[in-house]
């Protein structure tokens, strides 16, 4: 066991491997407040790369209706539980947030799959983890949308109604695909080292003529994103698209181009990018990059479960109308600020929030020209000024991708009604 | 066929089991609602419309626990803050709105 | 020589041993060496051939590691099972509801009776991992497939269909199961093959489908649970009417029962028959004199004769009013 840095935990932690740090990594933000579940990514993942026999349950891309539902099935609530078990009562957080990027969460004081793996048998064993059933992989998204009724009841849900089911409480849609973690639980886990991390892009990736279907990085990832197929008896996941990463997609020019999920979002809630590293696997400062710019500076996009101890790289905006305990023991302390600071988006935000989806081309670098004030009102009780701005988008390359420009809109009347003014 | 009737046992399936939420929780589903269709560039009309239609599950669950005015008032609140703008894309010099 | 009716046979699916046999050893001291004869099975370059590689690979690990020993000793333990099927499948159950045993009887012309059952378990890999509640499951599900052999039994595999329409199909069918399981339970606690414990769990769930029974509900239970040698259309007749099986007098309305004016089996009688409007009461007893509000009704009836009176007496109040027909009697 070696000892790594790890900032979403703001502390040292027991991984298997020596710390080593690709250039750039892969990284995504999700925005949960504008997913509408339509599944459009997760189709354009499955048409793209699991359509094949011995395939059928897998699903490298999903959307899962939280907290009813999980791809496999109750993934989440398996894995926190076995670490509660490990850890009773001290999976906590201490310290607080602040503009520290080696810890910006504060600390965290609990075990992660990594250090909690003493509990296990055999010995051999090197990350908390579980292997899910058949059943649980088979079918994603059950029950989902089954109505709320008294609970253990069985066949009497709306006894009086002849309405469609729904759920009478909060809920809201998480999208997954693999994190491409900096400490990867599969990596880990794998004993014929046979996933490795891409050092140029940070993607991981499992070498299929090394893999001997051991099985052992599905029981690790602790987002279950590594699938066993059963014909070849080879693992396999997510592989972050990455033709298009390297610019080899004939519609990128050459030039870093998103995922097949990322571009096919219709909900525009999706933006992924490549961070550069510094050589402590802390994030280079990057000012101008809109990925460093919402999880460094604005904080609206926070890791997913970080106490896992595997360092994801995919970020979320956190649903603003969701009790603020089950959104901490998601996404971590970062949660009330998160969300204070994209309920009332300040000047900055507002535009780095228009990149999302308006190219398929990876942004690099954006620029904010700042213009006039349109107006002033206010909203929800706090004063909202909206200016005249525009966000440009760079790619790799240096070159302008696109820009968006915030405008009054221009209302002309029509012709029958000209001279009524 | 695998698709049964949940297993009421199973502590993990939440069918049939409603969750504790803050009483203004639905409110502010209304409000990211509102806000991001508007800055999208939906009118009043248009998201009124996605309030009242039951296919929108969530939305229209709050229609239907808040009732019509106050939805219209988040609406009108809304399109008050965020009404006055518009996205302007220009790529390669083409120009799209969102 | 090997006698005709000494084994059945018994054929696994692959993926069932695959599984079974990985799971096994994903902790045993033979990993290493298993992972090894394994590991280079995946050097075969042929598809199918590698296929075949890994299936025989795991079919011989599977008997070495002990797996087949509760199935087939459930299966060998049962005399009637050999002679009279031809072969026992053993398959992966997609979940833990889907696990049991099924007997099946192909059409195909030609074949001797023996040669056309196959007796299918359907069995999740990690259930192997347990192998004392398997022996108790596998002893419970093949009861059920003696049971069908045997001639005294009688069994049918289809049961008659109810008078009362398909509500009611599902009612017997209902019935018919916790019946039979009573019997199959009490024969495995008379072999100690099942705890007493097992009696509460039927007897609970005999209480819950035949709710009727109230304070006699063990005494009638035991007839089926303590006693060996029941027959199929024994069963039947019970689930069909367990009141006339049993001579418990018509008395008040009981979950499952018919409605005395639709005829209609139902769960939703209308709380307080007497306690509904005189009107109500007395156009019920005109059109079926011999119907006491204690008899008890459905509500959909009992909404029917309100919605009449309703009717009636509003249209009674419109200036000019013509006496309309009733609506129908149900």
């Amino acid at each position: 066991m070696s000892t790594v840095y790890n900032w979403h935990l703001g502390r040292k932690m027991k991984y298997p491997y020596q710390a080593a740090y690709p250039k750039r990594q892969f990284a995504f933000v999700f925005n949960i407040n504008r997913c509408i579940a339509c599944q459009t990514c997760t189709m354009a993942c499955k048409s793209t790369w699991t359509f094949s026999k011995g395939q059928e349950h897998m699903w490298w891309a999903n959307v899962e209706t939280k907290p009813y539902g999980g791809y496999p099935q109750f993934w989440d609530m398996k894995i926190l539980r076995l670490l509660d078990k490990a850890n009773q009562g001290k999976q906590d957080w201490s310290g607080r947030v602040s503009d520290d990027p080696k810890r910006p969460y504060g600390q965290f004081d609990g075990k992660t799959i990594f250090e909690a793996e003493r509990m296990l048998t055999p010995s051999s064993t090197r990350v908390l983890g579980y292997l899910p059933t058949d059943e649980e992989w088979n079918f994603p998204n059950i029950y989902e949308d089954n109505p709320v009724g008294p609970p253990g009841k069985r066949f009497q849900y709306h006894k009086t109604g002849v309405k469609l089911p729904e759920h009478k409480t909060w809920f809201f849609y998480l999208a997954r695909i693999c994190n491409h973690c900096t400490y990867p639980g599969c990596l880990a886990a794998c004993p014929r080292k046979a996933i490795y991390k891409r050092p140029e892009d940070g993607i991981v990736l499992v070498d299929q003529k090394r893999c001997r279907g051991y099985r052992k990085c599905v029981e690790a990832c602790p987002y279950k994103k590594v699938m066993y197929r059963g014909n070849t008896r080879i693992s396999e996941k997510c592989v972050a698209c990455y033709p298009r990463i390297e610019g080899k997609d004939p519609e990128s020019g050459g030039q870093p181009m998103e995922t097949r999920c990322m571009a096919a979002c219709i909900g525009q809630m999706r933006l992924q990018g490549l961070v550069k590293m510094n050589g402590d696997g802390t994030w280079a400062e990057d000012r101008y990059n809109p990925l460093y710019y919402l999880v460094h500076v604005a904080k609206v996009a926070l890791p997913l479960y970080p106490q896992f101890g595997t360092e994801p790289n995919g970020y979320y905006i956190p649903p603003r109308w969701v009790p603020r305990e089950y959104l901490r023991q998601m996404f971590g302390p970062g949660v009330d600020e998160a969300i204070e600071r994209y309920a009332y988006p300040d000047r900055e935000l507002l535009a780095v929030l228009q990149l999302f989806r308006r190219s398929h081309l990876i942004i690099f670098r954006y620029e904010v020209k700042e213009g006039p004030k349109i107006y002033e009102t206010t909203h929800r009780g706090r004063k909202l000024t909206v200016y005249n701005d525009t966000a440009i988008a760079y790619g790799q390359n240096g070159k302008e991708i696109f820009r968006t420009t915030v405008e009054e809109p221009i209302y002309v009347r029509p012709a029958k009604h000209a001279n009524t003014i | 066929m695998p698709y049964k009737d949940p297993d009421p046992n199973d502590p993990d399936v939440l069918v049939g089991v409603a969750l504790p939420a803050h009483a203004e929780a639905i409110r502010e589903m209304a409000y990211v609602f509102a806000e991001e269709f508007i800055r999208l560039g939906y009118d009043g009309k248009h998201l009124l419309g996605l309030f009242k239609n039951p296919f929108y599950a969530a939305a229209h669950g709050a229609y239907r626990a808040l009732g019509e005015e106050a939805i219209e008032s988040i609406i009108e609140e809304c399109i008050d803050a965020w009404g006055g703008v518009r996205f302007v894309t220009r790529e390669g010099g083409r120009e799209t709105e969102p | 020589m090997e006698r005709e009716n000494d084994r059945l046979p018994v054929r696994y699916e692959p993926r069932f041993i695959e599984e079974a046999v990985f799971l096994a050893l994903r902790e045993g001291p033979d990993a290493r060496l298993f992972y090894r004869q394994r590991n280079a099975l995946y050097e075969v370059s042929d598809p199918d051939e590698r296929e075949r590689a890994f299936q025989s690979f795991h079919q011989a690990w599977f008997p070495r590691l002990g797996l087949a020993d509760q199935i087939e000793k459930a299966i060998n333990e049962q005399p009637l099972l050999a002679p009279a099927v031809g072969l026992c499948l053993v398959i992966c159950a997609p979940a833990r509801r889907e696990e049991g045993a099924d007997l099946l009887v192909s059409p195909e012309e030609g074949l001797s009776p023996k040669e056309r059952r196959t007796v299918r378990i359907l069995l999740r890999p990690e259930s192997l991992r347990d192998p004392l509640a398997l022996l108790t499951f596998l002893r419970h599900e093949l009861l059920h497939i003696t049971d069908m052999l045997d001639p005294h039994f009688g069994y049918e595999p289809v049961l008659p269909v109810a008078e009362a329409g398909p509500p009611h199909d599902r009612l017997v069918r209902d019935r018919y199961r916790v019946l039979w399981d009573a019997t199959i339970d009490g024969r495995m606690v008379r072999c100690g093959w099942a705890p007493e414990s097992i009696r509460i769990q039927r007897l609970n769930d005999f209480g819950h489908t035949f709710p009727m029974f109230e304070e006699k509900t063990g005494q009638v239970f035991g007839r089926f649970f303590d006693q060996e040698l029941h027959k199929h259309a024994e069963l039947v007749a019970f689930a069909q009417d367990p009141r006339a099986a049993v001579r418990v007098s018509r008395e008040a309305p009981h979950p499952g029962g018919r409605c005395p004016l639709c005829a209609f089996p139902t769960y939703s009688f209308k709380p307080e028959p007497e306690s509904l409007p005189a009107e109500v009461i007395a156009q019920i007893t005109r059109d079926f004199p011999q119907w006491h509000p204690a008899d008890g009704l459905c509500l959909q009836c009992a909404d029917l004769y309100m919605a009449r009176i309703q009717t009636g007496t509003a249209h009674s109040g419109f200036p000019n009013a013509v006496d309309l027909p009733m609506p129908p009697a149900p």
